[in-house]
């Protein structure tokens, strides 16, 4: 078994700096590169786009930026349905839209995953090339990997057993939707996307005005059993970042160190800050 | 092998290689570090060991350059507008609206230097006025304070003088309480990054999101260094309006804040300390003056209101519990406040109302609890990186071949280790940036100087017109994007019609912003198309070892990757042309220097000559800096003066005379302490009102009232433009446009964007996307909406800076649908002699665009 070529979305990491996407543009745009990808026009085709997803809300709302791009499936859709004889899948797991090819009207299309996107100044269509232009001359990485300055985004080539330990190892996750593809794009901390957020503010009184409430221990159950625990910072803060989105009949229980106790039923789909008062 | 040649240059976020194909920069990358090049450094904190990635790193608008330099708004020949004749009818009342006819260089040149002679007879000094950007691409030849200053010196002209608008709080604030007049009044950083790992349990951000703005020109360098904070358990904390980059990133604790009240959360977090005793007593008592006074007003003992956390939740909407909370989680850890995207410095709050009472508190805050001692330092990890400090690389505000030893940092080393020929202006007139369109409109305009030598330095007044010189009718101006970047830039138009103007003249690469109001256009080439050479995020003066947020020092070769463009030249050759016409060419170029003999001049008069030939460095094209290995032995900024000894960190200023104790003894103070109430400000007695010595708070004229019934019921902020770099990049196609965080595409055109929150936005109607006119009394500019939980309630977040100016004419009156949105912001200053810019906040009102175009036609 050869060793293919697999990319890492840390979701922990990405910042929203556009950089891959930019890095990307650069060498496609006005850039042929025959056998491999023809040139995009004008400000270029997101073969890289950046995804967001909201959990919480108030002061501790989060957003999760999701790089997506094409995943290189091992078995893909887009192969399994081109007729046009455009997409190919080369030994190193890379997935190539062959440019002579590219003005097949129904490329877009065979993309579930809406991978495939058409330059609107050229007619052609485009998917993320991993750079194969660029690694097949030596190059260790593509140009997004290379620009990402937080190494949000990482490449490797690896063979099926490496890789099996790499996503052991790193929790690593394809995107929700896509296992049946076998995508080579894997996601790490996708918690992000697949699990709730619990987070609020605890206050109490004291000498008549309220106060940040610091200290507090903060357990959260469900169906009656304790999930998870935390203590509230010094400005009465909780949070808890990985409740599954299943999880109903949702309670907190906070014991102050002096021992007092309240439980707060909550439901996950309510949006709004929790502002828990003792 | 592919048939590339790989070039190097330098940009605002960093240095590139440059690939370049049959004559067609073919891609632009970061630069990774080769084995060869000097080691990284190693940094001990907690047990652990850092070492940086071995890149140069880049930020987006570096990123977006080769769509810049191929952009069909570039300029490629000579051009004049239709209908302005120099010997007949001028037609300013069409500047703006008439077209252009292509001319060649040899009319571009005589036309341009026979206006010059023509002013200088018919008017006398003065009446020429030159204005340069702030700053624009890298390099040290080809740098309004290298080639321009040159010329406009050779030529004599009025200057257009900046106030300190990247510092502008902390200059007309900060400086008196600390005597820090190096870096106009920012604070210090050597050896913070290493203290901060080291011992800091918390850091601060207020107003700073060093995420956007990598500090300055410093690509992601600090991103990597934050990150380990976070994994060493520092705790974050962020005080800002939007939940920025930077928090998102490193999580922590979001407090929203009005925008422009920040001094009086500021103030109560000291009432706070006051009250419960929990600050510095013996700092405060052997290291700083004016306590009791400035104690008397926190506590209320001189008005009757003390300043608690109930008295400033009216003002900031922070709520007292918080604010109280605030006060005594700092207290209790040690803390690194990071004021400003530098973290020593800078922050949107500075250039607002308040910004002088806000970097004044900021420094009072660090001064009660001990500034300077382990892990209790201004700083978020931007500055103070491990470095050779000793190495010698001019920076931009070195002067370059300016040869100006009055108006830029040259004498310093410049001028002494590459000897050419001084060059001074014999205009004394000035005209304040800020006021350049009053001065034309009005034919007055009054400002005060900055200066970089002593806090009284900026109490010297700047008059126009100066007795004796001329009032302005010929503008050189040089780069083009006034309307996106100065405030109250609405008045901008009316000075470019007036009749007094007889001639302007704009030096600029492409076609945007004011460049259409010009009547001759003189086309500039990219820096990617001529040579130059410069060290990275090296601004010199302004920032005096600016480059210390870098990982590793980077000298580059800017090579000439590709011919100019069209008939567009380099602005050295520009300049020189015009001069060859006036007899003064071989002056300018020292007997006909090229832009490449110019380089090896500068390299030659660095260390950089010591390590490397300049062949290998012309072949290389950059060289990286190496890191001393004793880097951990750097003494820490503050750390001499809160431990009372003799001032012993890399840097020139104070200067002697400024010392009231003796050479390195003190502060730049008057007292040589830290003073809370500060001589220099009592020392100007009334004159100045609104910044008393004592730091009262008094609330910004641009602040949400809490009458509900104003007509502009919201804020306007308008920070750094996180995908561009002021306008570079943006607009005139970059390929940064397509990021639907900078401009959406509304009906074929890219609108620029405002961020607003949820509740604000269903207030209106408004959904995500949506064309929205943002106006008040000064105009309106169209842009998109971006609905975002990242926005406080009642805040709307924008970029300043926008490279496009494009009025319509709407039945609903002019709008701007190019997106400067400083044509809303207020053109006052900060008080009455601190003669700051004060853009943050302004106060506007959102409305849904299609809601204004259905009003207009029912009413039709
Ligand atoms: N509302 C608001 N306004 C602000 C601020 C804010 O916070 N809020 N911040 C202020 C600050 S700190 C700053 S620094 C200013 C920046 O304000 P500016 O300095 O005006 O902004 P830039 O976009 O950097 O302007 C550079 C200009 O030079 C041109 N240029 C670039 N390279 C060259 C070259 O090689 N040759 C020639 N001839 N031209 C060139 C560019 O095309 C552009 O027109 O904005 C200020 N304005
Ligand atoms: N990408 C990019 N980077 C840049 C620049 C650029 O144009 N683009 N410009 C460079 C230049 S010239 C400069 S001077 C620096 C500027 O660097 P800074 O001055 O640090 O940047 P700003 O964006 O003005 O402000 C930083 C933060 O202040 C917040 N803020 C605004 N008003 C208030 C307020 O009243 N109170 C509080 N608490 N927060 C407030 C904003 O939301 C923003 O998050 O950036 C430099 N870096
Ligand atoms: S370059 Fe990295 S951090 Fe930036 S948007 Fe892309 S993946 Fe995210
Ligand atoms: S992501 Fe879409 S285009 Fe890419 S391989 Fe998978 S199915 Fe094909
Ligand atoms: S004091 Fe030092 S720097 Fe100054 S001239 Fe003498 S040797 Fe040179
Ligand atoms: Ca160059
Ligand atoms: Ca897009
Ligand atoms: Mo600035």
């Amino acid at each position: 078994m050869s060793a293919k070529w697999t990319l890492t979305v840390d979701l922990d990491l990405c910042v929203n700096c556009h950089n891959c996407v930019l890095a990307t543009k650069d060498e496609h745009i006005g850039n042929d590169f025959p056998g491999y990808s023809a040139a995009q026009s004008g400000a270029g085709v997101d073969t890289i786009r950046i995804d967001k997803h909201q959990r919480g809300s108030g002061t501790q709302v989060e957003l999760t930026y999701v790089p997506r791009m094409c995943s290189h499936c091992d078995d893909a859709p887009c192969l399994k349905a081109d007729s046009t004889g455009a997409l190919r899948k080369r030994a190193d797991g890379i997935v190539l839209l062959d440019p002579e090819k590219a003005h097949a009207p129904e490329l877009e299309a065979l993309c579930p995953f809406g991978m495939i996107r058409r330059d609107a100044g050229t007619g052609a269509a485009h998917l993320w090339s991993f750079d194969a232009h660029l690694l097949d001359a030596g190059w260790e990485m593509p140009r997004a990997v290379q620009a990402c300055p937080t190494s949000a985004l990482q490449c490797a080539k690896l063979d099926n057993d490496a890789l099996a330990q790499r996503v052991a190892r790193d929790g690593l996750e394809g995107f929700p939707g896509m296992e049946a593809a076998k995508p080579r794009v894997y996601y790490k901390n996708m918690r992000r996307l697949t699990h709730a957020l619990v987070a609020g503010t605890v206050l109490q009184e004291t000498d008549g005005r309220p106060d940040c409430a610091a200290g507090i221990t903060v357990a959260l159950h469900e169906d009656g059993k304790e999930r998870a625990r935390t203590v509230t910072n010094g400005f009465g803060e909780f949070a808890f970042a990985e409740i599954p989105p299943q999880a109903d009949r949702i309670e907190l229980r906070l014991s102050t160190p002096d021992g007092a106790e309240k439980t707060v039923p909550l439901e996950l789909s309510h949006p709004h800050p929790v502002e828990i008062r003792l | 092998p592919d048939g590339t040649m790989r070039y190097t240059n330098l940009t605002n976020g960093g240095p590139l290689f440059v690939y370049v194909k049959d004559g067609k920069i073919l891609r632009t990358t970061p630069i990774d570090l080769a084995e060869d090049d000097a080691e990284s450094w190693t940094l001990e904190a907690r047990g652990r060991s850092f070492t940086p990635r071995r890149q140069a790193t880049l930020s987006p608008h570096a990123l977006g350059m080769k769509s810049q330099v191929y952009s069909d708004k570039r300029i490629l020949y000579p051009m004049k507008r239709v209908d302005w004749d120099p010997n007949g009818e001028r037609n300013p009342q069409n500047r703006g609206k008439s077209g252009y006819e292509r001319i060649s260089w040899d009319e571009a040149f005589d036309l341009v230097a026979s206006e010059i002679r023509r002013m200088k007879t018919e008017y006398g000094p003065g009446a020429i006025a030159a204005a340069p950007p702030a700053h624009h691409q890298w390099g040290n030849l080809n740098y309004w304070l290298s080639a321009l200053l040159r010329f406009s010196n050779l030529i004599g002209a009025t200057r257009v003088e900046f106030s300190p608008i990247s510092w502008e709080g902390w200059y007309w604030g900060a400086t008196h309480h600390f005597g820090n007049s190096i870096r106009l009044g920012l604070p210090g950083f050597y050896g913070t990054v290493q203290d901060c790992l080291d011992h800091a349990e918390q850091i601060v951000f207020w107003g700073s999101d060093p995420e956007t703005t990598n500090g300055i020109y410093a690509g992601f360098e600090g991103t990597e260094r934050r990150l380990w904070a976070k994994e060493l358990g520092i705790e974050f904390i962020h005080i800002d309006p939007h939940k920025t980059a930077t928090a998102q990133l490193l999580g922590g604790t979001w407090v929203p804040v009005r925008p422009g009240t920040d001094a009086a959360l500021a103030i109560a977090i000291m009432h706070e300390w006051m009250v419960t005793g929990s600050y510095d007593k013996d700092y405060v008592a052997s290291r700083t003056t004016g306590f009791d006074e400035w104690e008397a007003y926190v506590l209320g003992r001189e008005d009757g209101v003390p300043k608690t956390p109930e008295w400033q939740e009216e003002e900031t909407g922070v709520p007292a519990h918080v604010a109280r909370a605030l006060a005594k989680q700092w207290a209790g850890k040690k803390t690194y406040l990071a004021a400003g995207g530098l973290g020593a410095g800078f922050g949107g709050p500075c250039r607002g109302g308040g910004g002088a009472q806000w970097a004044r508190a900021m420094v009072m805050l660090m001064a009660m609890q001990g500034w300077g001692k382990p892990g209790i330092n201004f700083g978020n990890l931007q500055m103070g990186a491990p470095q050779d400090y000793n190495f010698y690389f001019p920076g931009y505000a070195d002067g370059g071949i300016s040869g100006d030893v009055v108006n830029s940092a040259s004498v310093m080393h410049n001028y002494v280790r590459m000897p050419h020929i001084v060059t001074i202006n014999p205009v004394k007139q000035a005209i304040p940036r800020q006021r350049l369109a009053d001065a034309i409109v009005t034919g007055k305009a009054e400002g005060y100087y900055w200066d970089g030598f002593s806090a009284e330095g900026q109490f010297v007044k700047m008059e126009y017109p100066r007795p004796g010189f001329s009032p302005v009718h010929m503008y050189y101006r040089y780069g083009a994007s006034s309307l996106g970047t100065v405030p109250g830039s609405n008045r901008m138009v009316e000075a470019y019609r007036h009749e007094s103007l007889e001639t302007v003249v704009t030096q600029a690469i492409w076609m945007e912003n004011e460049a259409k109001f010009a009547d001759i256009i003189l086309p500039a080439c990219t820096s990617f198309e001529r040579d130059d050479i410069s060290e990275s995020a090296n601004c010199a003066g302004y920032i005096h070892h600016n480059q210390s947020q870098l990982n590793h020092r980077v000298i580059v070769m800017q090579h000439k990757a590709i011919e100019p463009l069209g008939e567009s030249k380099s602005d050295y050759q520009i300049f020189a042309g015009i001069l060859t016409r006036l007899g003064m060419g071989a002056m300018f170029t020292e007997g006909g220097c090229s832009d490449l003999t110019w380089c090896k001049r500068i390299f030659e008069s660095t260390d950089l000559a010591d390590k490397i030939s300049w062949k290998a460095f012309l072949k290389k094209g950059y060289y990286i800096v190496p890191t001393p290995a004793d880097h951990a032995a750097q003494e820490v900024d503050m750390r001499w003066f809160a431990e009372g000894r003799t001032k012993n960190l890399p840097e020139p200023n104070p200067l002697p005379a400024v010392y009231s104790q003796g050479f390195g003894q003190g502060l730049g103070t008057q007292s040589g302490k830290f003073e809370f109430v500060p001589g220099s400000l009592k020392r100007l007695g009334d004159l100045d009102p609104a910044r008393p010595a004592v730091n009262r708070y008094m609330r910004p004229p641009d602040t949400t009232t809490r009458a509900a019934d104003s007509p502009w019921p919201l804020q306007l902020i308008t920070a750094h433009p996180r995908y561009s770099f002021h306008t570079q990049s943006d607009g005139k196609n970059s390929a940064v446009n397509e990021i639907a965080d900078h401009r959406v595409l509304v009906d074929g055109h890219r609108y620029w964007i405002v961020r607003m929150n949820p509740e604000d936005a269903a207030a209106r109607g408004v959904a995500d996307g949506e064309l929205v006119k943002v106006h008040n009394d000064r105009g309106a500019v169209l842009c998109a909406a971006r609905v975002t939980p990242l926005m406080a309630r009642g805040v709307i977040g924008s970029w300043e800076s926008c490279a496009e100016y494009d009025p319509v004419d709407t039945p609903d009156g002019p709008v701007d649908r190019g997106g400067c949105l400083n044509l809303l912001t207020p053109a006052r200053t900060m008080s009455r002699m601190a003669d700051g810019i004060t853009p943050n906040s302004c106060l506007i009102q959102i409305t849904r665009w299609a809601d204004v175009n259905a009003t207009e036609e029912a009413a039709a």
